[in-house]
């Protein structure tokens, strides 16, 4: 189930989001956590604390920047931009998913 | 698979991929017009919908967002003090205190989602990279 969170900067979309991850994963099932937000603080709400997450957010500068590769490929990718976070939720900060073809998932 | 997009609309159109968009409000006209929005996107696009009503204090919050979001399946987070302290210390809700009422509530709704029978897969994330 591929389940997409919207809503206006500071409607609470994070802590939804992050919240639901660890529920859903506490229950045994696999979850992969995308942060498409401008300002990635899911790992926040995840539990990973704000040093973690600040690590992902320059992993994706560094990407737009180009100083390191993309990984299309899921395996790269959380290799590459992602992180365990608590119940085993797997966190990913994706990159300007204004370019991805097809979107989104 | 949960994707927590960028604030605003655009990206819900992109998101067309989704089973389910949850469409985060508070009771204020600007979040409420951006999760009107996001909802039609998401309907055009084929997705289930359901709304968020955040920071709830009383029952004219979520009357207010009900009336202007129209007929969709309505979940309510009532305020919570704990939620803006895990902000402020830089944790997850989940962990500074799990039995609060927001947490509680949006507990309440991952169970559902998780028992709804949609099997939470990894999915698999767009071949093509970003450019």
């Amino acid at each position: 189930m591929k389940i997409a969170v919207a809503g206006k900067g500071g409607a609470g979309k994070t802590t939804v989001s992050g919240t639901i991850a660890r529920v859903l994963a506490r229950s045994g099932r696999p979850v992969l956590a995308l942060d498409a937000d401008s300002n990635p603080m899911l790992g926040i709400s995840l539990g990973i604390g704000p040093e973690e997450t600040e690590r992902l957010e320059d992993m994706r500068r560094a990407l737009d920047e180009g100083e390191v590769e993309h990984q299309p490929e899921m395996e790269g990718l959380v290799e590459t931009f992602g992180t365990e976070a608590p119940d085993g939720v797997r966190l990913v900060v994706v990159s300007r998913i204004d370019n991805v073809d097809p979107p989104c998932p | 698979m949960i994707c927590d997009l960028e604030a605003g609309v655009g990206s819900v159109v992109r998101a067309g991929q989704a089973d389910l968009v949850l469409a985060v409000a508070e009771p204020s006209v600007k979040s409420i017009d951006v999760a009107k929005r996001a909802i039609a996107s998401a309907t055009h696009n084929g997705a289930d919908v359901l709304i968020v009503a955040n920071r709830i204090r009383e029952d004219a919050d979520v009357e207010k967002i009900r009336e202007a979001l129209g007929d969709h399946e309505l979940v309510t987070i009532p305020d919570d003090p704990a939620i803006s302290r895990a902000d402020q210390e830089g944790r997850a809700p989940i962990d500074v205190d799990p039995d609060s009422p927001g947490v509680r509530a949006i507990t309440a709704l991952a169970e559902r989602l998780a028992a709804n029978g949609h099997p939470v897969t990894d999915g698999h994330l767009a071949t093509g990279a970003p450019s």
